[in-house]
């Protein structure tokens, strides 16, 4: 079998795509709510002139939440003519549907609004947009009673940062898509690691689209002479990269780390702006530790014993194959039938 | 006072790691429980190892053990296997397993919880070793609360780890 098997098997437990049926409910709520909010901004004066759903579908990197609470990134755009020139007043709009329509936990975010439905597992990031007639996007920051110094309408480019992700120009043309493939499991299995091995409020901070460009910039293919997938040893050696040329860690005292990880389109912010040392710290060292056991793993014969390992870094969805029964395999024949040395011990 | 139990008295009757799998069969793990130096008067208790081996050598079956016979010497600290009744122990179950069945390694209870292999032990296991070059060789240790089964990989004797839920195989 081999060790990719197993990780095969992994990546089909985990990987989400549009047609899974959780996922489909998810976004029958989306839908409905959407028309909801498109009505009170068309009410208001600046109607929706576009949407779109952020994220990891248009670049193949969703994943299975373990929470079993699936995230939407809602994008509505509105035309820049007709916007308000205050970033916020559309994000209250959206505030306003929301909890008029069963939300709990509707609050407005600097870079978006975000809400639970009630009754269903679905959590959904309301992201506001204005566009320009050159077509450039305009992000709605700001928060409920921020002040004209924290709020803006600022340059953006999602569509720009799906296409980087999705870009495979760098790759030889033979293997493009061999390579991209490979590098959309590894932000999967990165993915359900943060997932397994983070407490819920870090994890929460340890952004998804920040592992997906860091994976992105460090990737380190790996197949074998026969064009076979090595997804092990790409995942440890991408992430060496990560953590010794990266230069996304920068330490500080007492062995605590920095995290930045710059976003690679406009506006070129950290990612991982405002976030804490602890974070940081705890991203860095579990980083360290994983790329650590792969090596280990890496290192072993056993199959069972690679899976044991994996598995307690990817949690359960990583299954560890069952022993086989004995007398299930054929016995070796020796030609003769060993010594007894006069062994003594103590 | 504390009950002694053993891994393998608790049902962890096969050991994992360094590309080998030892599985105990169940006669073998109740003599090994039996023998343990519980009394602080009991003598050691030892033995050889019998059984087969997968094709691919990976897994090891440990079928059958001899245990001390008359002209072996044994102590509270020590043994000696002197009796050359184990040799055709070993002898006889080659013949009757159509060459199948061998000499696997040795066998010894330690009077403590956790056994580790004193220097003794270890320098014989490099002799067992050396004597039968092109076949796996398992040694295992009988402590009062552990059984632990070591094999030589990359030159040294390494503990294998108890497979936690494997008692229900045979």
């Amino acid at each position: 079998m081999g060790i990719q098997t197993h990780f095969n098997k992994f990546h089909d437990r985990i990987k989400l795509g549009r047609q899974d049926s959780a996922y489909k409910k998810a976004r029958d709520r989306d839908d409905s709510i959407k028309g909801a909010v498109s009505s009170a901004f068309a009410a208001a004066g600046y109607p929706v002139v576009n949407d779109f759903i952020q994220g990891s579908f248009d670049t193949h990197t969703a994943i299975v939440p373990i929470s079993g609470d699936y995230d939407i990134d809602r994008a509505l755009v509105i035309d820049s003519a007709q916007a308000p020139a205050n970033p916020v007043t559309p994000k209250k709009k959206t505030l306003e549907v929301l909890e008029s329509r069963g939300f709990r936990n509707a609050k407005i975010k600097k870079p978006c609004v975000t809400a639970d439905y009630a009754s269903d597992n679905v959590h959904i990031d309301f992201i506001i947009y204005k566009r320009s007639p050159l077509n450039q996007l305009y992000l709605a920051v700001g928060k409920e009673h921020s002040d004209e110094n924290n709020r803006e309408w600022s340059p953006a480019d999602p569509h720009g940062l799906t296409d980087w992700i999705n870009d495979r120009s760098g790759y030889p043309t033979a293997d493009a898509q061999a390579i991209q493939d490979q590098f959309r499991r590894l932000v999967r299995y990165l993915k359900r690691w943060r997932d397994e091995q983070f407490s819920p409020t870090v994890g929460a901070r340890v952004y998804s689209i920040g592992l997906t460009v860091m994976v992105k910039q460090q990737l380190r293919h790996s197949f074998s002479m026969e064009g076979a997938p090595q997804d092990l040893q790409a995942l440890r050696m991408t992430l060496d990269a990560i953590i010794l040329f990266g230069g996304y860690f920068t330490p500080e005292l007492a062995g605590r780390y920095r995290v930045r990880v710059p976003l690679p389109v406009l506006p070129w912010r950290d990612i991982f702006d405002g976030s804490s040392l602890d974070t940081g710290t705890q991203l860095y060292n579990k980083l360290d530790y994983l790329r650590r056991k792969l090596a280990e793993a890496e290192g072993l014969s056993d199959e069972r014993e690679q899976c044991r390992i994996l598995a307690d870094l990817f949690g359960r969805d990583f299954e560890v194959p069952d022993p086989p029964k004995a007398g299930s395999k054929g016995r070796a024949v020796y030609p003769t039938a060993g010594i007894v040395s006069s062994s003594t011990g103590a | 006072m504390r009950t002694a139990t053993s891994a393998v008295h608790d049902g962890v009757r096969s050991f994992e790691g360094h590309g080998r799998r030892v599985t105990v069969d169940r006669e073998v793990a109740s003599v090994w429980d039996n023998h343990r130096q519980i009394l602080a008067t009991a003598s050691e208790s030892f033995g050889v190892l019998m059984g087969t081996t997968s094709i691919d050598r990976r897994d090891i079956w440990i079928e059958a053990v001899t245990t001390p016979l008359p002209r072996d010497r044994r102590s509270r600290f020590s043994f000696a296997l002197r009796d050359p009744g184990h040799q055709q122990a070993v002898s006889r179950r080659f013949e009757s397993s159509n060459r199948s069945a061998i000499y696997l390694g040795t066998w010894h209870t330690h009077p403590e919880p956790l056994p580790t292999p004193s220097r003794i032990d270890l320098r014989d296991w490099g002799i067992c070793v050396r004597v039968n070059r092109g076949r796996p060789l398992a040694f295992v240790l009988v402590g009062i609360e552990e059984v632990r089964v070591f094999v030589r990989a990359r030159g040294r004797f390494k503990p294998l780890r108890p497979d936690i839920g494997s008692g229900e195989i045979a």
